[in-house]
């Protein structure tokens, strides 16, 4: 009953203020412009294995799906979604663990990272991501005049190294890297303590190193990082193809469908590295220009941020920008060759269920939290106008 | 949250934005860097990994016989592969593969698991049924290309004359050898783009040099006369059993080769294949070889490279010496006693101990008479003799386009002995090869001119068919005068009546010799192994066609010449001789001034009697099929006159139903064309004109069926 009193009460809301419609617009194009992508970089293996639409066609269902949700999530208030955050953190967990149990018949080279569910494949690590950022808000929103006390920060370490380590061992050395990523960057928006940033990174880097060089795969990815052409047909294989597709496409790409190296030569490119057959097609100009869409999109969130009633809403908008800042700079840096070769999707780009889901829930939270925005005169650290 | 709080944050958001701006622009620099400073070597490495030249192979020419009918074409056909590492059941498909194509299972299944390999072609020349059979199967890594291969009309038909091409394409044996650069044009090639698997996709290939397709030959080999030559060489083979019978025909006075029929020969369309035919006959003389070896034995072409002594067919060429010599006349008288003492040996005659009596030079040809022929030749003296072996042309190779020539043994002047010279007078002591012996008695009867037997009359342009080189007709020497041939004409014919075997072939002007040859095997004459020839020619006062019959190793109690190669001779001569005289010439332009006859285009391809109607002016209408074959017109030689509609029924070649056209009239040449490209098989009964067929005109039949038409000489 109360919370159907506040349902009410956020209709109510809506109609003084409206949701952000930009938000809603760049994230349409982003996604549209990703199907048109997997289906372009798709076409040819897909038709191999028999079905041409099988990849665009699976993305645009959940598209669909993911937005209705982000619909619905838009018009609840998120602050009765708040109160499932340890629910869903709960439950994230479990997926976790359970994926950790799982046979390794699910398994690609020897990691399980997804939950098949009667046809329906979820990653939970992707959901973690999401999950993750709730709960660090809220947490956040608990102590944030205790923010800068070593007690804080050694909960969020232990934390780190807890969630870290649980998909890790899956393993997803990328995915765990990235959650880590987010909770450090959102401790550092909340006001967290410098030293103890760079005390985190410094391990971070090191950990990195280790887990690297404990790794004989790992290692062999470093080497070809380090120059594809040596190992071209083994680990130098994808950034080889990745750079031979960006060059091929040079200014203005080779035009939409005209990729050659999604002729097999880069494996899945409707995944990991659709990037560089956006390249290839449209060239320095569509790279560009999905970067700066990309971009409009991280201030649109930064501005709803800013504009957030509570340190809730705000820190939910920051660790969201954190997410897809992390994501975009961590896949195009794979794509181009400045980081090793690792997993990590495009948001809204990459095809995959589970991620697109959601990215699409943490829209339809922060289309919601953008209805309750405060009037804030005081508020133009933007520059921005106001509304 | 208090306020400073709350600005504390929106300072850390405004870093983050600045520290998320600053990746982004690395981000850019690199992408810059990648797809403007790099991007030339980057996609000139991706062009080489995903492109690749391929050769197309040029479309090989088409060889027709003198006639224009095509004995050889290349036919589009389909090339399995697989990529291996797609496979997805190998045993199953392994199976379905070897079962389909015939292939062994584990050769299949050995390069389905080849993993190492990403392509690999299982078959080439798979005709397109069987790969649309596999192409139904949907098999998951099996790849179906197009390819061409060699078409044959019929499978034996002149199979020492065509030869064969191997899997590249290439001919290796006959004409497709020795006339390889000429129907092999030029191969073009193009630049594929590939997937990594090596897969083609085919819509992103450009060409580089289009392929020359290769020149047409056409042959001087008529169809219709080899069908009858091969007919006549199965018949005989069947009847004598014996090893091999070969049979030559040629116009002697062009020196075209009109057949060149072999029985038992190899399969065109399998040449590997050693017929069961071929294995019994020859098991004697192949045993303990392997089967390569005995594939190599068998391609060889007989007509070019087989040795024989020519035994008494020979005594046409020691007459013919000493005619023109004048060492001996018409009148001259031998004596035979049944044999002759030369150099202390005492060589017999084939009637030995009988003997001929006296005779005359023409009774001594007729008699086949030994001791009458070393006469001649020692009356001649070697000098003499030898000049005309020589002219003749034996000892030397004719230089026939064709493989695997020998020029024949002949022991040199100097060195001879006077019993191995005066053997010489009756074809005894010398190897010759059929072509070689065709050649030397054409010229004999022809008038005296030894003429280059051409077995290829045009090379024509592989797209217009335009005539761009003809082989003429090549006269190497005379020999003897105008006047000895005739003399030797009247001799042959004189001889031939004689021939008891083809008493029934008396009222046809057939001149003719026989020869029967022991066979020389391992240093010394056999005792039960013959040779067993004739040449013959009609008519004999005006010879146009020749015909050399050579049964090697005949069987049963009577294996001479006379009684086993000259029946088939005389068999082939009248019915190539019956059939050049009922021959239906193609309508000239003079038939068009005079604007008498309606031509008959029945057989004709629709566009070509368009053509020809045209040229003469006649009104035409179509019925039946738009394009196609035409079978029947409502008019047929008969009196043209204006205001007439000629109605032409046309039936299409790509039906799997054919309406049987109405051949009455026709020959069988036109026949078995109009037939053949119907997609019709023909039984002939008889020769001459077609006057009655099995299945009724108009009745629609399967492809496929055979056609029993009865033709009969006209008076």
């Amino acid at each position: 009953m109360k919370y159907l009193a506040a349902l009410l009460s956020d209709f109510k809301n809506q109609r003084k203020h409206p949701m952000d419609w930009g938000l809603v617009v760049i994230t349409l194009l982003i996604s549209v412009f990703g199907l048109i992508m997997i289906w372009s970089a798709s076409m040819y293996n897909a038709r191999i294995e028999g079905d041409e639409y099988y990849y665009v066609g699976k993305q645009l269902k959940y598209l669909l799906f993911g937005g209705a949700i982000a619909y619905l999530l838009s018009i609840i208030d998120y602050r009765i979604i708040k109160k499932f955050t340890y629910f869903f953190m709960a439950v994230s967990i479990i997926l976790l663990v359970i994926v950790l149990f799982l046979p390794e018949t699910e398994s690609v080279g020897g990691a399980v990272r997804w939950i098949n569910i009667g046809g329906i494949v979820i990653q939970p690590s992707e959901i973690a991501k999401i999950c993750v950022i709730m709960l660090v808000a809220v947490e956040t929103e608990k102590r944030i005049n205790d923010i800068k006390k070593f007690k804080t920060y050694l909960l969020m370490c232990i934390f780190i190294v807890g969630i870290f380590m649980l998909i890790y061992k899956q393993p997803a050395l990328s995915a765990a890297a990235i959650v880590s990523a987010i909770i450090v960057g959102m401790y550092f928006i909340a006001g967290g303590n410098f030293g103890y940033i760079a005390i985190t990174l410094i391990g971070g880097i090191a950990a990195g190193c280790v887990f690297i060089a404990g790794s004989e795969w790992r290692l062999d990815r470093f080497k070809a990082y380090l120059d594809p052409w040596s190992d071209l047909l083994d680990s130098g294989w994808q950034p080889a193809q990745s750079l031979m597709a960006l060059g091929s496409g040079g200014i203005f790409g080779q035009g939409i469908g005209n990729s050659r190296a999604k002729l097999m030569f880069l494996p899945e490119p409707q995944n990991d590295y659709i990037f560089a057959i956006v390249g290839e097609e449209l060239g320095l100009v569509g790279c560009l220009a999905l970067l700066v869409a990309y971009f409009i999109l991280i201030l649109k969130i930064i501005k709803i941020a800013l504009h957030a009633p509570d340190t809730f809403s705000r820190m939910f908008c920051a660790g969201m920008a954190v997410l897809l800042a992390v994501q975009v700079v961590f896949n195009v840096a794979v794509v181009t060759n400045l980081v090793p070769s690792t997993g990590v999707m495009l948001p809204f780009v990459s095809a995959g269920g589970s991620s697109l889901v959601s990215l699409m829930i943490g829209m339809g939270i922060m289309l919601n939290i953008s209805r309750h925005q405060k009037s804030y005169s005081r508020d133009r650290l933007l520059g921005g106008k106001q509304q | 949250m208090n306020s400073m709080q709350k600005k504390q944050v929106y300072k850390r958001i405004i870093i983050a934005v600045v520290v998320i701006a600053a990746f982004f622009c690395i981000l850019a620099v690199r992408l810059v860097i990648i797809q403007i400073f790099q991007a030339e070597d980057l996609a000139s490495r991706q062009e080489s990994y995903m492109t690749r030249n391929i050769e197309i192979t040029a479309k090989r020419g088409t060889i027709y016989d003198s006639e224009m009918n095509v004995l050889v074409q290349d036919a589009s056909c389909s090339k399995i592969s697989v990529f291996p590492n797609s496979i997805e059941d190998p045993q199953a498909t392994a199976s379905f593969l070897a079962e389909t194509l015939g292939l062994d299972y584990d050769d299949v299944y050995a390069d389905v698991t080849n993993t190492e390999a990403s392509y690999i072609t299982i078959k080439k020349g798979v005709d397109n049924a069987t790969a649309l059979k596999i192409k139904e199967a949907d098999l998951a890594g099996v790849d179906i290309t197009e390819d061409t291969k060699r078409h044959y009309s019929d499978s034996t038909f002149a199979q020492y004359v065509l030869g064969f091409t191997g899997t590249d394409h290439t001919g290796l044996y006959g004409l497709e050898a020795v006339f390889n650069d000429v129907l092999g044009g030029e191969n073009g090639s193009k630049t594929v783009l590939t997937d990594s698997a090596g897969r083609i996709i085919e819509s992103a290939s450009v060409v580089q040099k289009e392929a020359t397709a290769g020149s047409n030959l056409v042959t001087t080999i008529n169809s219709v006369i080899q069908y009858y030559a091969e007919s006549a060489a199965y018949d005989a083979y069947l009847t004598y059993k014996p090893q091999r019978v070969l049979i030559l025909v040629s116009d002697p006075n062009t020196g075209d080769v009109l057949a060149m029929a072999a029985y038992p020969g190899y399969s065109l369309d399998d040449p590997w294949q050693i017929p069961s035919d071929y294995a019994t006959s020859f098991s004697s003389t192949l045993e303990g070889m392997d089967t390569a070896s005995v594939q190599l034995e068998m391609w060889k072409n007989p007509f070019t490279s087989l040795l024989y002594e020519p035994g008494s067919t020979f005594k046409v060429i020691t007459a013919s010496s000493a005619l023109e010599e004048n060492v001996v006349s018409l009148d001259s008288s031998f004596y035979c006693n049944g044999y002759l003492e030369v150099g202390g040996v005492k060589i017999k005659c084939h009637v030995y101990p009988n003997g001929h009596g006296s005779q005359n030079l023409t009774e001594a040809v007729v008699n086949s008479c030994n001791p009458a022929m070393m006469n001649v030749a020692m009356q001649m003296g070697p000098d003499v003799f030898y000049k005309y072996i020589y002219d003749y042309g034996f000892g030397e190779a004719t230089g026939i386009n064709l493989d695997g020539e020998e020029s024949g043994i002949l022991t040199v002047n100097q060195d001879i002995n006077v019993v191995d010279y005066v053997t010489l007078g009756f074809g005894q002591g010398l190897a010759v090869t059929p072509i070689q012996m065709l050649q030397a008695l054409n010229a004999a009867i022809n008038g005296g001119e030894l003429l280059y037997p051409n077995i290829v009359k045009y090379i024509l342009d592989p797209e217009t068919n335009d005539i761009t080189y003809t082989y003429e007709k090549q006269v190497v020497r005379q020999v003897i005068s105008q006047e000895t041939s005739q003399t030797m004409q009247q001799i042959l014919y004189a001889t031939a009546q004689n021939i008891y075997s083809i008493s029934d072939y008396k009222d046809l002007p057939i001149g003719g010799k026989t020869g029967t040859a022991q066979k020389f095997i391992n240093g010394q004459y056999t005792q039960s192994l013959y040779v067993s020839s004739f040449y013959g020619m009609i008519p004999y006062n005006d010879p146009q066609l020749s015909v050399l019959v050579i049964v090697d190793e005949a069987s049963g109690w009577n294996t001479t010449g006379s009684a086993v190669a000259a029946p088939i001779g005389a068999r082939v001569l009248s019915e190539a001789y019956s059939y050049l005289l009922t021959k239906q010439d193609v309508p000239t332009s003079a038939d068009v001034e005079s604007g008498i006859k309606i031509p008959d285009v029945r057989g004709r391809q629709l566009s070509e009697a368009e053509n020809i109607f045209k040229a003469f002016g006649i009104d035409y209408s179509i019925t039946g099929d738009q394009e196609g074959i035409v079978t029947a017109q409502s008019a047929v030689q008969s009196e043209y006159q204006s205001g007439m509609t000629v109605v032409l029924t046309v039936t299409s070649q790509n039906s799997d139903q054919i309406t049987v056209p109405d051949l009455s009239g026709m020959s069988v040449q036109k026949v078995n064309s109009m037939l053949t490209q119907l997609g019709l098989s023909l039984n002939v009964q008889g020769g001459g004109i077609a006057v009655s067929q099995d299945v009724k005109a108009g009745s629609v039949v399967d492809k496929g069926t055979t056609i029993t038409v009865t033709f009969k000489y006209i008076e």
